[in-house]
């Protein structure tokens, strides 16, 4: 009789470069590559997907997928340090070896994202996964999938901005209208202020042939929603991503259960109006 | 029906008519013979639900801390134990005093099902009757008649509070059981055994632990929010169910109760397994006897043995051996 | 291929026979628990028992603490060992289950080979076990299998049953893995016509003897409408959450992964029984936890099995064994609790 894949053996990957997100340090970045070119081909995914990383010995936790598609070659994740393992993988040190799953879960709807026009709401930490769209869209064989591009990212203050570097280039880009704020004013700081909800009403995106990606801290997201309403965007044209506890990512352990859903298998990604059929368990 | 179901029923249903209390936490027939089960009762015609009987055997104070009302008072019916766990609640101030409702009772002591069910092995209990100072069992076929006295719960035989230390009404009598001098012979039965034999005790009885934390959950004296094995941040010991994470979790769930058990025995009473903690709790009660002078909750007014300073405590421990 | 029929005190020596073949594991008596184990003494076996095991024979298939897979750290490198795919010397022959229970094994495959994932370990398993069930004669009052779709005699994930005839059993197959098994005892004789007569009768006594009787219809659909209904609260009052109803349930499922240190160097990344009756089963990494009522545990349990398993696998989640009725420390009735749901008036009702 055929063998079956195991699901749950990780494949090992090699830490290539860490960077660190923010000044207190609990945010970092990492670059992983396969040790194995061939689990690297087998490794297909889409942004909105996430993996599940394996510090082998202390425990293993899902993480969205920061890197798109479209940058090959490695991986990238970024982790906040929130308890023992995601903590045990701070200190880790280049070339130490991370098992990874995956990619597991729906991803972003890419084809209901064709031909329209999309407008991003980011929160916090929460962008990584915002970052793989974002990289997927400008790439060159993809950029003209897709019409005019809004996006929105916001934190607490400058500092717990993500992907500084790569913020700096969109903006100068003409092809994606990005719009950063903070939480309150600080020097140095020429850009918007305010909460995210705030900054969303002020802008005031047209709903028109758009489609909305909201990822973000509950209370961002709470808040966002109504004005995304207000805008005119209809349920099925908004889309969110699901933090709920996920522990195997493969729709076996019951962690993630939703109503008859399994958050890891039928997202993490739902549109609103998915979502509103659902039982309220996330 | 006996006269005490009666007098809980008619106060019952007198205390929510005019609403003294807005609630009562009491027991009600299960399902199965020989099992009552706890019951919340929020309306004066749902008084009829109470029982009394001699299968009354958990400890309802564990339901106290979730259903404090934010206005008014909740009732609860208190046996010995019960209202000795309540006391040493109150003591750790878990909920206000003035709250609280106690309707007493003078407790003959429950009766341990699940030895009849074991001595019947396969033949199902399908009908227990109380009769004084017997208790009648039927089946598919058959009949057989336990006496009462032999088959209470260990714990019961030993009892020396039947009624609570507290109450706000007596229900029945206050006739005393009949005193008991209890000298822990169990214990220290046990305590002469070797530390090898008492291990070798231990693992036999916890080698069916499943680790389903019926024990903990069942312990009205086990309140903490985070219980210490479901800590991540320090991860103390392993999930699984193996040998050496379940000593690890009953032998410290008993260090973290020294000075607190009141030796319900629900723990037992609610094990699926039947393991056997009795010789844990016991010993833990009697160090407090010995070692302080002192019972768990009974005297609301004194303050724990172990979190309190007495400059007459022994400490033999500090003392250099010579 | 016939049934057999041989005189009771057969039995260790058709085990034995088993045994030149086959792995046999069975039920044994462990002071007053019924467990299943591996069998080298035949003589060990107990079957006389009546209702369901305490202790479900899930944990043959899916243990309780089962391992992964083993690694070893070294230096900066890590290496692996896969278990999954570990393929038995022998088969085993699960011997003495209960219908209720051959059922249980099969929805769970159901369930791990469902959709994309499917899981190899209890797969592997599954496919390397031979179900022989042990027809019940009488029943418990908390049995409820006919109330649920199955009987006292089912056949469903049995390959052969065993049926107690008094003096004799019965040994009869329903699928080939069943026949080949039957092939081996050839010394036997076959059972004659009378015996097949009194297994018709014994059967029908047996569902005549069931107490229970739920008319459970599309109590899916009934549930549907009953999310924010008051009855969950009242089921989940004394409930503490203790676990016991899953772990002791033939068709929960649920696990957590956690890594196990053996050493600085060595260990194993093994999956442990969980269950949703916990209260931190579904708390987030932020300490938001959706189920932290208790009302709302106590509504995952009755939703999962009468309502998810049906909309997505379309059987129901419950084989009716009445463990969970036994052995619930506060005496919760899942019968009471499906009966009171199908009063409550809906908009399909």
């Amino acid at each position: 009789m055929a063998v079956l894949e195991n699901v749950y053996f990780p494949k090992l990957m090699k830490i290539e470069e860490i960077t660190t997100e923010n000044p207190v340090n609990d945010l970092k970045t990492f670059k992983l590559v396969f040790k194995n070119q061939e689990d690297s081909k087998n490794f297909i995914y889409i942004p909105g997907q996430f993996a599940e990383l394996s510090q082998i010995g202390m425990g293993e936790f899902p993480i969205g997928i920061a890197s798109s598609p479209t940058e090959k070659g490695y991986l990238l994740f970024t982790i906040k340090k929130v308890g023992s393992v995601t903590g045990s993988v701070h200190y880790s040190t280049l070339g130490d070896v991370i098992g990874v799953r995956g990619p597991f879960g729906n991803g972003w709807p890419l084809e209901k994202m064709k031909g329209k026009n999309i407008v991003i709401v980011g929160g916090g930490f929460a962008f990584t996964t915002l970052r793989s769209m974002i990289y997927y869209m400008l790439a060159p064989e993809n950029r003209a999938n897709f019409k005019k591009i809004t996006v929105l990212y916001g934190a607490r203050s400058a500092g717990e901005l993500l992907y500084k570097k790569d913020l700096e280039n969109w903006e100068k880009r003409n092809d994606i209208n990005l719009i950063l704020t903070i939480d309150k004013a600080e020097p140095g700081w020429t850009k918007k202020v305010g909460y995210i909800p705030a900054v969303l009403k002020e802008i005031s995106p047209n709903s028109d042939n758009a489609v909305a990606i909201v990822c973000g801290p509950p209370v961002m997201i709470k808040f966002s929603m109504p004005v995304l309403t207000e805008c005119k965007f209809p349920d099925d044209a908004i889309f969110l991503s699901l933090e709920n506890r996920m522990k195997c990512g493969i729709g076996k352990c019951g962690h993630c259960s939703v109503g008859r859903m399994y958050v890891c298998l039928d997202g993490p990604v739902f549109s609103q109006a998915e979502l509103k059929k659902l039982p309220k368990e996330y | 029906m006996n006269k005490l179901e009666n007098d809980l029923k008619e106060l019952g249903k007198k205390i929510l008519l005019d609403k003294t209390v807005g609630k009562i936490i009491g027991y009600s027939y299960g399902t199965l013979a020989g099992k009552c089960v706890p019951v919340f009762i929020d309306k004066p015609e749902e008084a009829g639900k109470l029982t009394w009987n001699s299968f009354c055997d958990t400890n309802l104070a564990r339901y106290i801390k979730k259903e404090i009302p934010k206005e008014g008072k909740i009732a609860i019916i208190a046996k010995g134990c019960t209202g000795r766990a309540i006391t040493q609640l109150l003591i750790e101030k878990q909920f206000p005093r003035e709250k609280l409702y106690i309707l007493g009772i003078n407790c003959a002591g429950t009766i341990d099902r699940r030895r009849i069910a074991n001595e019947l092995g396969s033949t199902e209990i399908l009908e227990i009757i109380e009769k004084e100072d017997k208790i009648l069992v039927k089946g598919t076929g058959f009949e057989k008649e336990f006496p009462r006295a032999e088959y209470l719960n260990y714990l019961c035989k030993v009892c020396k509070y039947p009624i609570p230390p507290i109450y706000d009404v007596l229900v029945g009598t206050k006739e005393p059981k009949g005193h008991i001098h209890d000298k822990y012979e169990d214990t220290l039965e046990f305590e002469k055994k070797t530390p090898d034999e008492k291990w070798a005790y231990f693992n036999e009885t916890l080698k069916n632990c499943t680790r389903c934390y019926a024990c903990r959950e069942a312990c009205p004296l086990c309140y903490c929010l985070e219980c210490f094995c479901d800590q991540t941040q320090p991860s103390w010991f392993c999930k699984s169910a193996e040998h050496s994470e379940i000593a690890v979790f009953h032998l410290v769930r008993a260090m973290h109760l020294a000075g607190r058990c009141v030796a319900c025995g629900d723990c037992n009473v609610v094990c699926p397994m039947g393991i056997d903690l009795i010789p844990i709790t016991r010993k833990l009660e009697k160090i407090v006897k010995d070692r302080f002078d002192a019972e768990v909750g009974i005297d609301p007014s004194k303050p724990p043995s172990l979190s309190t300073f007495c400059i007459e405590d022994q400490e033999e421990f500090f003392e250099e051996e010579e | 291929m016939n049934p057999k029929s041989f005189e009771k005190r057969e039995l260790q020596n058709v085990l034995q026979i088993l045994a030149e073949n086959y792995d046999i594991v069975g039920p044994v008596k462990e002071g007053n628990v019924l467990k299943y184990k591996k069998l080298d003494k035949f003589e060990d076996i107990y079957l006389d028992f009546v209702g369901p095991s305490a202790i479900p024979p899930k944990s043959i298939l899916f243990p309780q603490r089962e391992v992964l897979f083993t690694y070893e750290l070294e230096n900066k490198d890590v290496k692996l060992h896969d278990l999954s795919q570990q393929k038995p010397a022998k088969i085993q022959v699960i011997f003495g289950i209960r219908p209720c229970d051959a059922k249980s094994f099969a929805l769970l495959k159901l369930f791990f080979e469902w959709g994309k994932y499917k899981d190899a370990y209890y797969l592997e398993k599954f496919n390397n076990s031979i179900f022989v069930s042990l027809a019940c004669n009488n029943t418990k009052s908390t049995c409820f299998c006919t109330s649920v779709g199955g009987d006292p005699f089912g056949k469903e994930n049995s390959d052969l049953q065993l049926v107690d005839l008094g003096k004799k059993y019965v040994l009869r197959s329903f699928t080939q893995k069943g026949e080949a098994v039957l092939s081996t005892l050839k010394k036997y004789a076959d059972a004659p016509k009378e015996d097949l007569q009194k297994i018709e009768q014994i059967n029908n006594d047996a569902r005549k003897s069931i107490k229970t009787h739920l008319e459970l219809g599309k109590i899916h659909e009934q549930l549907a409408n009953m999310w924010d209904d008051k009855i969950w609260a009242k089921f989940s009052a004394a409930c503490l959450g203790c676990g016991s109803c899953s772990f002791l349930c033939p068709t929960c499922h649920c696990f957590d992964v956690i890594d196990d240190r053996t050493d600085e160097r060595h260990g194993a990344r093994i999956r442990v029984w969980d269950t949703c009756q916990f209260p931190i089963f579904t708390k987030q990494g932020s300490g938001f936890n959706p189920r932290d009522a208790k009302l709302a545990r106590a509504r995952q349990r009755i939703f999962h099995k009468f309502n998810y398993y049906p909309t997505n696998y379309g059987v129901l989640g419950c084989v009716g064994c009445g463990r969970c009725i036994c052995l619930c420390p506060m005496n919760s009735d899942i019968r009471d609790e499906l009966a009171k749901v199908k009063e409550v008036k809906t908009a399909t009702t």
